[in-house]
């Protein structure tokens, strides 16, 4: 018997060798959500749907201006609002600790900054009130009764390093240039002086919105000086508690729990601030609950903008030699090489990136990874219309990963490693979009087909490796992984047969406890619903030392799969391990006569017996049988296992394998500048299919989403005062269902290229992320023009010289 | 800042004499459908906060109907959108209007808004609307325009009225214009064209203590035909970019452009274009280009003047 059900020797770590033990639900479409009445009969309970009983309410100041300075602020009016408590004040005596390198937000905070970098901005005061309206009336005293002197900005990556251009911070920074970075792999210069072909691209990408449908809300509670509890709504709340002594030294002992989250992701450093900012108003009120509420959170930007160039050398059959970047924009995540060394076979490639300094807002990687799906796709795309190729045939030639190409990875890694060498994610992800599309048929040059009804034709590919393709596939410095509060996952069964795992995580509305449970019922041979989970998401709830390892963020089903998978079959074993076992009962508890009972299952080994729908059977004699329940009801106080995740060599999971491609068919109106959508087509490698709905609803997000921020989501700003003015659902369009016209479908192949349990890919925001710049390519096959992103009407109407 | 409403009284009126005589009182706004008033509520957008909310919805006689009586259409201030859009009697002979409906918003709202708010809806400008009244603009009573030299890709693409480049964002008004509607009010009968006016902070004439009661629009002449397009970024919700309304055919060739100006732009200058004219291309795109002739591009707008001479001329063909 191996250690783990079904887990061949020296197989523990290489999950992607794993098979599940059955596949009664995994794979299967038309299981019931357990986390749908919830959310769709409004029950579930969101961060400020909460009440906690005795809890004061924080509101802080929001800075009006893009950049300004704080010169007087009188608080006697607004301290006579009836229910205001408290008005913290900039030039209090600091609060905390004030030193982070980099990020500018978590570096003013607990000392509340008097100088603003955004409009927006936690700033310059925080109001503790009874109720939110107390704070509000509080704050709108405190606006004009604050002086100011603006200061100077900048809206425009290229304007702010302009040798002309204001420094906007001089106490700091020479210059504009907050920080830069040079990565070069191969030799460059030498690749694109020996390529037969040159070009250079340039690429404009207009800020969009964080667009968050709820606002940051977090509460603090004092359990002594030195401890507090906290419950937040963003997807990193988990962070806090390593980060919350960090700041505010006195805290010696943190507890955090999620809400069940709306909407506020990415950006640790904006999270962390209205905590940071609960914790200490909680701190100055005698350590009454606080609720501190960040209703600008929709300030908090998408992470897409900047201005992208781009060399590149090329060979006459669309093979890319080399790439020389010039990234500047100001993303929070601009690691912009990994797409394309993930997906590609060039060697030589060079990226310098500079970040300047801009006053546009907090960047919020809630919708991140346009920007480096955007390099990569840009480049061979471009290549292809420079040949006039299929640019589908261009991603074909250039496929593979960290310089080499896709044959030495099936020599070198998918046979060696175990995987199914015949598969060829990129390969099979096109066969079947084409076909989708009628890619074949509707291809052509760009411009050249007008229909009927006036309009251009135009149709889109773009392409990418699917991340996240392994367990724990995170950009995290290491500092920070091991201030993580990460644990292991346990797994107990209840006097009744019921199995609960535990482990704390994050709500984030991709139907978790169905994908997770079927995991678990599949590995166990449960039935689906007599597994649970044990989460803490409200406040009413105990956290547990158990923790998923990915909170449920971009790697939650890589990571917490193979943690599950893993569990499960630990779990099995020790049942059945049980199932042999005389009970001895001890006391009369469940009207069962105390005394020694022969095992269920006596005289056989657990290779012998199989579970299913949660019932223990002798595999040769199948009408032998007990429930799991009759077993629990005797041993359920031992009946407890857990697991960490398999701690696997990242040299053994590397290289990218799994792929995905999208393709778009539009008619762009050239009177109007509008696109109007005719058909989408998504494809993704998923590895392995858990649950086929929930894989399909990230699809159909993404593409939305990315439908979205393509084609005309866009943030404006003022331009004299840097306010952002589309701050809300109305003025900011976030498209809905029937802003695409026509169908969108959705595939899915599972070639088990992934390195996660059973060969799982992640899926995370990998649409969203190559959907949002498709339209760039399917609107230049159209109108023959490239347009930069976002490619709105105005935009469209420009390039045709008629905007 | 939360969208939190603050306190204010709310009254229902039983009559229409009980409605005026409470709006005389300083503070006081009605309501109808609220999808605008409560908006401007929640989000502070105005120098001052209603103290008195007066419920129109319950007026007896109802102020939601729709007849045609004696070739005359006559829609109560209270109708619904969406019972507008779905009017068989509307939809017969001023399908402009029946379309314009269909395309407000979005079915929700529809089914809340009323053409008497639509008509009267504050502007829609992203300063006039930013929380908090951030911008106290010329509409509010301040001093400067802040779309003028600041953002305005989507304001007028026909100058400046009482220092402010927005547009009137309604969808029904220019079907109004071009269908030669009436709007009765508690005080007077109103022709369409004089109805919408740059106020301080509204869009129409009307006094504070002055309510809309009725809409009226005769028949169309015999051969004539109506219709309404409309480009916004979104097909499901947004507010018009550039809408356009049409009635041609007959003696009649109305035309009326939307969001292109503070107050429904009727297109003289494209209306001339068709006039004894038998549509075709040629016609429409001459009376396409004849309707921004005299428009006047912002920094930013330049594009909208392209989208406004398509809409006219894609109306002028619709009512071939």
């Amino acid at each position: 018997m191996t250690t783990y059900y079904g887990i061949k020797d020296g197989e523990e770590y290489k999950p992607w060798l794993w098979s599940l033990s059955s596949a009664q639900y995994a794979g299967k479409h038309g299981l019931t959500r357990r986390d749908g009445l919830a959310k769709c009969n409004g029950t579930a309970v969101y961060a400020r749907d909460f009440q906690m009983a005795g809890a004061l309410c924080a509101k802080s100041m929001e800075a009006p201006y893009a950049h300004a300075k704080i010169l007087s602020m009188d608080t006697a009016r607004a301290a006579t609002v009836p229910g205001v408590r408290k008005i913290i004040k900039y030039d209090d005596p600091p609060i905390g600790v004030a030193s982070f390198d980099g990020q500018r937000y978590p570096g003013a905070l607990p000392t509340l900054p008097s100088e603003n970098w955004w409009a927006g901005e936690i700033c310059g005061a925080i109001v503790v009130a009874d109720n939110e309206m107390a704070c509000d009336e509080a704050l709108k005293i405190l606006y004009q009764d604050t002086e100011w002197e603006k200061l100077p900005f900048h809206l425009d990556c290229e304007r702010a390093l302009a040798s002309d251009a204001a420094v906007i911070y001089p106490d700091l920074l020479k210059n504009n240039i907050y920080d830069e970075e040079i990565e070069e792999y191969g030799d460059v210069d030498s690749a694109l002086q020996s390529s037969p072909n040159t070009i250079d691209v340039v690429i404009r990408q207009t800020a969009d919105s964080a667009a968050v449908v709820q606002g940051a809300c977090d509460f603090v509670k004092y359990l002594h000086d030195d401890e507090i509890e906290y419950w937040g709504n963003h997807e990193t709340h988990f962070l806090f508690t390593s980060y919350t002594p960090v700041f505010l030294p006195w805290i010696k002992r943190v507890t955090g729990h999620g809400f069940v989250n709306a909407g506020v992701f990415g950006h640790v450093w904006g999270g962390l601030a209205n905590h940071l900012m609960a914790a200490r108003a909680a701190k100055e009120t005698n350590g009454r609950p606080v609720k501190h509420l960040f209703d600008s959170a929709f300030y908090w930007l998408g992470d897409e903008v900047g201005t992208y160039k781009a060399t590149i050398g090329y060979k006459d059959n669309g093979e890319v030699t080399a790439v020389k970047y010039h990234h500047i924009n100001t993303g929070a995540l601009a690691d912009q090489l990994t797409q394309i060394r993930q997906s590609c076979k060039c060697e030589n490639i060079y990226s310098k990136k500079t970040f300047p300094c801009q006053n546009l807002g907090a960047y919020h990687c809630y919708r991140h990874g346009a920007n480096m799906v955007l390099t990569h796709v840009e480049t061979f795309n471009q290549v292809a219309n420079e040949l006039k190729m299929d640019p589908t045939q261009v991603a074909l030639i250039n496929d593979g990963s960290l310089g080499h190409d896709m044959a030495w990875i099936t020599e070198n890694i998918k046979k060696v490693q175990g995987f199914d060498a015949s598969r060829d994610s990129l390969k099979e992800c096109l066969a079947i979009g084409k076909e989708a599309i009628g890619w074949d048929t509707k291809w052509h040059q760009p411009g050249i087909k007008k229909l009927e009804n006036g309009s251009y034709h135009g149709i889109g590919f773009v392409w990418s490796h699917t991340w996240y393709h392994r367990p724990n596939d995170s950009n995290e410095p290491d500092d920070l992984k091991n201030r993580l509060p990460w644990g292991p996952l346990g797994l107990a069964v209840d006097a009744f047969g019921k199995v609960i795992v535990l482990g704390d995580n994050v709500e984030q509305g991709v139907n978790r406890d169905t994908t997770y449970a079927s995991i678990i019922a599949d590995e166990m041979g449960m039935k689906l619903e007599d597994v649970a989970f044990k989460f803490a998401n409200e406040p009413a709830e105990q956290r547990t030392p158990f923790d998923f390892h990915s909170h449920a963020d971009s790697r939650g089903m890589t990571t917490n799969s193979t943690m599950l998978g893993r569990l499960g079959k630990k779990a099995k074993d020790m049942v059945l391990s049980f199932a042999m076992q005389p009970r001895v009962i001890a006391g009369g508890w469940g009207g069962i006569t105390p005394g020694n009972y022969p095992p269920l299952f006596p005289n056989k080994q657990p290779e012998e017996l199989d579970i299913k729908d949660s019932v223990i059977y002798e595999i040769a004699n199948p009408a032998n049988q007990a429930t799991v329940a009759d077993l629990a009801a005797v041993f359920h106080t031992k009946m407890f296992v857990w697991d960490m995740v398999p701690d696997i060599d990242p040299e053994l999971q590397t290289f990218s394998m799994g792929r995905q491609c999208h393709f778009m068919e539009v008619e762009v109106d050239p009177e109007t500048g509008k696109v109007k959508v005719e058909k989408l087509v998504i494809v993704n490698d998923a590895g392995r299919l858990i649950s086929p709905e929930t894989y399909a609803g990230q699809q159909y997000g993404g593409a939305y989403m990315g439908f979205g921020r393509s084609t005309f989501e866009e943030v404006i700003f003022d331009p004299t005062d840097g306010v952002r003015l589309n701050d809300d659902l109305i003025s900011y369009p976030v498209p809905v269902m029937n802003d695409i016209e026509g169908p969108i479908v959705c595939h899915q192949i599972e070639t088990g290229l992934g390195y996660a349990a059973y060969g799982m890919i992640g899926v995370g925001e990998n649409i969203g992320a190559c959907v949002a710049n498709l339209s760039r390519y399917a609107v230049h096959n159209a109108i023959g023009k490239w347009v930069d992103l976002c490619t709105s009407p105005k935009k469209i109407l420009e390039a045709l010289g008629k905007g | 800042m939360s969208n939190l409403l603050r306190e204010f009284n709310h009254v229902n009126a039983k009559s229409l004499d009980e409605a005026v005589g409470l709006l005389s009182e300083t503070g006081a706004q009605a309501i109808a459908g609220g999808t605008d008033l409560l908006g401007t509520m929640k989000l502070y957008i105005l120098r001052d906060y209603p103290r008195l909310i007066v419920n129109l919805k319950t007026i007896a006689p109802s102020l939601d109907y729709i007849t045609d009586q004696d070739g005359v259409l006559k829609i109560g201030a209270l109708t619904k959108l969406g019972d507008i859009a779905k009017s068989d009697v509307v939809n017969k002979k001023w399908s402009a209007l029946s379309q314009a409906a269909q395309k407000t918003a979005s079915p929700h709202i529809r089914e809340m808004g009323t053409i008497g708010g639509n008509i009267c809806q504050l502007p829609r400008c992203l300063y006039f609307r930013k929380k908090w009244n951030r911008f106290d603009c010329a509409r509010k009573g301040g001093n400067a325009c802040y779309a003028l030299s600041g953002e305005n890709r989507y304001h007028s693409i026909f100058g400046a009225v009482k220092s402010c480049v927005d547009v009137n964002p309604s969808d029904l008004a220019p079907a109004l214009v071009a269908l030669n509607a009436s709007v009765v009010t508690t005080k007077r009968t109103i022709h369409c064209e004089q109805f919408w006016d740059v106020a301080i902070p509204n869009t129409t004439v009307l006094a504070p203590d002055e309510l809309v009661k009725e809409i009226q629009i005769p028949a169309p002449s015999s051969g004539a035909k109506s219709t309404f397009i409309k480009f916004a970024l979104r097909s499901s919700i947004d507010f018009p970019i550039v809408n356009c309304a049409a009635l041609i055919g007959g003696d009649a060739a109305r035309i009326c452009l939307n969001a292109v100006y503070n107050k429904p732009y009727r297109a003289t200058k494209a209306e001339d274009q068709v006039k004894g004219k038998a549509i075709d291309d040629t016609v429409a795109e001459l009376s396409g280009n004849a309707s921004v002739q005299d428009a006047i591009a912002l920094p930013f707008n330049k594009w909208k003047i392209q989208i406004a001479k398509t809409m006219v001329a894609r109306a002028v063909l619709a009512c071939k």
